[in-house]
Order: structure tokens, then sequence, then C-alpha cells
């Protein structure tokens, strides 16, 4: 057994997930005090301390451990604040919900798809949704909202088949709600947002998608308050589809630049 | 130098989790619903008021100050819905909303065995005024006087400005020389003033091209460009 394995056991149950609380509560200055905390803690019961171990620092640093129960805390934790919310009356018991269904039927995927299949079928509002995105957009029949939260400012980059986009956010997960809803994990995951800024043809290839050396790669680094999404080629083999065919084939991914349609 | 601003180019970091899911754990839900009703119920909206007892401002900058404000170790060891946890219930805590001590034993309960009933009830006020938010948006565009001081094809300077706890520059752009590819019409305000680093008023913003073998030399890719759109306050005249 770990000394690492024996530290653990030392604690009750009540202590680990105090502690773990605390590392939950991490306003800037919180954080820190938490993390003090926890290095200052008794980690380990003195008597099982060799000789050699005792010459080692006595509180090595526990800054990547996760509390055993990390998702159940989390889910009180979320579970707790919302209530209080509703309890004192910021929300109410329907916010959260509401807010959710919003994503599910008003603002999502199923509207940008829409967009791109009008785009394969007319040469003319390709043209002008890149060159004037809402402006285009708003000629469809598409919910209400469509210049809403995080699609206030948004620009189309069309592929062609000498030019890939690809769109991204280094500095947060900054997405183009209306047509795409909301982000997938791997958008927000600080790997992608590092590596595709760098070398976006290695990560298309992880993805799966592989550009050809001759084909450019355009990346769009989202930094201000305008939201990118891409307009993907129409795959071959579509002829005659009608638009709602089209468009359900059109794929989050593909309208982020990380996948063909 | 703040890690998290400098997210952009870092290497070393392993294959990336192509995980589709938005939300990968249910509770994740919850607090992105929470902070899009902040977001909808803030007070700088021009939006009608409502019965709701949420009193000040909370945007996009308060959440993003948070997660660039840790420390970096815990920036990538806290998944992203869990750093917009602890920001978010640290706000409402220091805000006086609730205390740490109700928070704690509430969270106590949800995770005994004999969970308490969902909170309910609320006015229907307070769900259509979030509603109308989703719908209409924050659009930061404004009218003005002001002129940009770069045209299209002209070559800019990215100023390096002071490091703050909340940039809307990305660091590996810091100290480079890009293009004006377009001179986005009107002028931009950001969500919040940012003090010496530049951006909160009404300004020209530009999509600016830039070469990434200039930013990463050899150690980047051979036919690519890299776009970013940045606020006037970040650029100067190239000497």
């Amino acid at each position: 057994m770990s000394s690492e394995t024996t530290d653990r056991s030392a604690a009750s149950p009540q202590e680990l997930a105090s502690a773990q609380e605390n590392a939950l509560r991490f306003s800037r200055r919180n954080l820190l005090i938490a993390g003090a905390t926890a290095a200052a803690s008794p980690a380990f019961a003195p008597g099982s301390v060799t000789p050699a171990q005792a010459q080692a620092p006595a509180t090595p640093p526990q800054r990547f451990e996760y509390p055993p129960n990390r998702e159940a805390l989390s889910a009180a934790r979320a579970k707790a604040l919302e209530s209080l919310l509703i309890e004192k009356g910021v929300i109410t018991g329907q916010s959260v919900d509401s807010v959710l269904s919003f994503f599910e039927t008003q603002m999502g995927p199923f509207n940008g798809a829409k967009v791109v299949a009008r785009a394969w079928l007319d040469p003319a509002f390709k043209q002008r949704l890149g060159e004037d995105t809402p402006a285009a957009i708003a000629t469809l029949d598409l919910p209400k909202g469509m210049a809403g939260a995080e699609g206030e400012h948004m620009r189309a980059a069309v592929n062609s088949p000498t030019l890939h986009n690809l769109v991204i956010c280094t500095l947060c997960s900054c997405y183009p709600w209306p047509v795409l809803g909301l982000p997938p994990y791997w958008y927000k995951d600080p790997t992608f947002r590092s590596r595709a800024a760098r070398e976006p043809r290695v990560v298309l290839k992880e993805f799966g998608l592989d550009i050809p050396p001759s084909v450019e790669i355009k990346t769009w680094d989202s930094s201000a308050q305008i939201r990118w999404f891409v307009v993907p080629e129409r795959p071959a083999g579509t002829d005659g589809m009608s638009e709602g065919e089209l468009a359900k084939l059109v794929t989050p991914e593909g309208m982020m630049g990380v996948a063909k349609v | 130098m703040k890690l998290q601003h400098y997210l952009g180019g870092l290497e070393g970091l392993g294959p990336i989790d192509f995980e589709k899911r938005v939300f990968v754990q249910d509770w994740e839900k919850r607090i992105f619903g929470i902070h899009v009703a902040m977001m909808a119920l803030s007070t700088q909206l021009p939006l009608p008021a409502t019965p709701s007892k949420f009193k000040t401002v909370w945007t996009w900058a308060d959440l993003r100050k948070g997660a660039e404000s840790l420390n970096p170790f815990d920036y990538f060891k806290f998944r992203y819905y869990e750093k917009w946890l602890g920001g978010i219930s640290g706000y409402f805590v220091s805000n006086g909303y609730i205390t740490q001590e109700e928070l704690d034993a509430r969270t106590q309960q949800f995770l005994s065995a004999t969970p308490p009933a969902p909170a309910a009830g609320g006015d229907p006020a307070i769900d259509q005024r979030i509603n109308t938010y989703l719908v209409e948006g924050d659009s930061p565009k404004r009218s003005g006087a002001m002129t940009p001081k770069f045209a299209k094809g002209e070559k800019v300077y990215v100023k390096n400005v002071p490091s703050v706890e909340h940039t809307r520059l990305p660091g590996y752009l810091r100290d480079h020389v890009g293009i004006v590819d377009t001179v986005y019409p009107g002028l931009y305000t950001y969500l919040t003033n940012t003090g010496p680093d530049g951006v909160g008023d009404a300004m020209p913003v530009y999509c600016v091209q830039f070469d990434p073998q200039t930013i990463w030399k050899g150690n980047t890719d051979a036919k690519a460009e890299i776009y970013a759109d940045l606020y006037e306050a970040y650029l100067e005249k190239v000497n």
C-alpha cells in the first residue's frame, strides 16, 4: 500500500468531504484560501511515517487530487444553489428548465443546418451569407432570435475546394448560439483551443478530417463580439435533394469546420 | 503573464478529447441555466424590471474574469462547468444573496439519503425577461463619430498591453504584426471596462489576419492564416 493510500484512509469521510467542498469554493480569493487549507491539513497519521519519509516534505502537494465524490458533490452544490436562488426570489422554479428548453427548440444547430442548406441551393444567398451574414439570415423563415443572445453579430466563413475554414475561441468558448446552439465539450476544452490555433491541419486529422496540403486553412479566433460559423461544401451525390433533406445532412461539426458533410 | 491568456499555441497538450456532448454531467445543465438567467436579469440591460431579487450586474465578463484569474493549475484541473459552478457560487455569496453556510448546509442536504424536494414557484415575469434576453440579445454595437484609425489592407502592430485579470487580446498575438482584413461598420463596446488593458468604451473593431509562420516560426502550418477580431485599443500603426 502506498503512503498516499494510507494518507487518504486516515481522514474521516467528513473531513474529506469538507476539504473537497473547500476546493470547490473557488471564487478567486477563496481558491487561494482553500488551497492553503488543504496543504496545511494533516494528510497522514504520524505513526505511519517511516524515517525515510520523515525527511521528505511533510505535506506533499495535492493540487491534482479530486474528491472521490467529485460529480455528486458538484451536483448537490448546483441543486443547492438553484433551490436557494428560487427560495430567495432571484430566479423561479422554471427558469433553468425554460432556458434549457429554449436551446432544445429555438436556438440550435437545426437553424444553422437550414441556413447551410439554402446556401447550397441558392448561389446568390450563399454569396450574401458570406458578405452580410445577418442580412442573409434575416431573409429565412427561422425562429425569432436569430440576432439574439450570442448571435448579435454573426459571420459565416464559406468553404470551397481550395479553402477550409475552422472556428476557434482561444480565450474562452464564444459560439454562435442562434445557428449552432451550445458548444460541445471539445470546443471548450483547453487542448483544442490551444492546438487548433497553431496546428489546425494536424488537429483536423485527429478529428478524422484529412485536409490536403494544397488546401488553405483559415482559422478564425473569436476574440471580440463577432460570432463565426462555417458553411461547409455540399457533399457529392446530393443532386435533386430537397432543402429539407439537405438540412438533415448538416452537422454542428461541419459548421465549426472540424468535419465535412 | 497569465497562462489562460496564452492558451493559443501552447504545446505538449496531447490528443484532443472529441466529446460531442455539451453537458458531460447532468448537473452542468443547472449551472448553465442559472448563468443565462443571471445575464438576462442583470441590471444594466434595458429590459422591463421584474420582481426578481437579482439587483446587480452579471455578464460574460464576470464569468470570464473568474476563470482567467484562477491559478493556472486550477484552470486546467477544473472542467469547464466546474469553473462556472465555483465562480457563480462565489458571486452569490460575496454579493450577499446567500451565505456560504446556507450553501454548504443545503449541499449536505442534497448529498444526504433524504434530499429535499426541488424548490418551486416564482413570478412568471422573471422567466419572460429571460426569454426576451435570449431572443433580443445584447448588442454591443454603437453608432458614433469615431473614425477607424486603420483601413483594410493596412499593417497593424498588436500592442502588449498591461496584463490584468481580464482581456480580449489573445496572448499569442501580442507584439506581432497583422493585416487588417475587415473594418467592421460601427463601434463596439465591451461588457466591462478592462482598465489599462483598454477595452470597454465604444470603439472600432477589426478582423486582422496573421501569418502563423511569424508567430510560431517553423512550428506551424505551411498553408494557413489565422484571423482574430480585435478592438482598436489593442492596435497601433507599424513604424
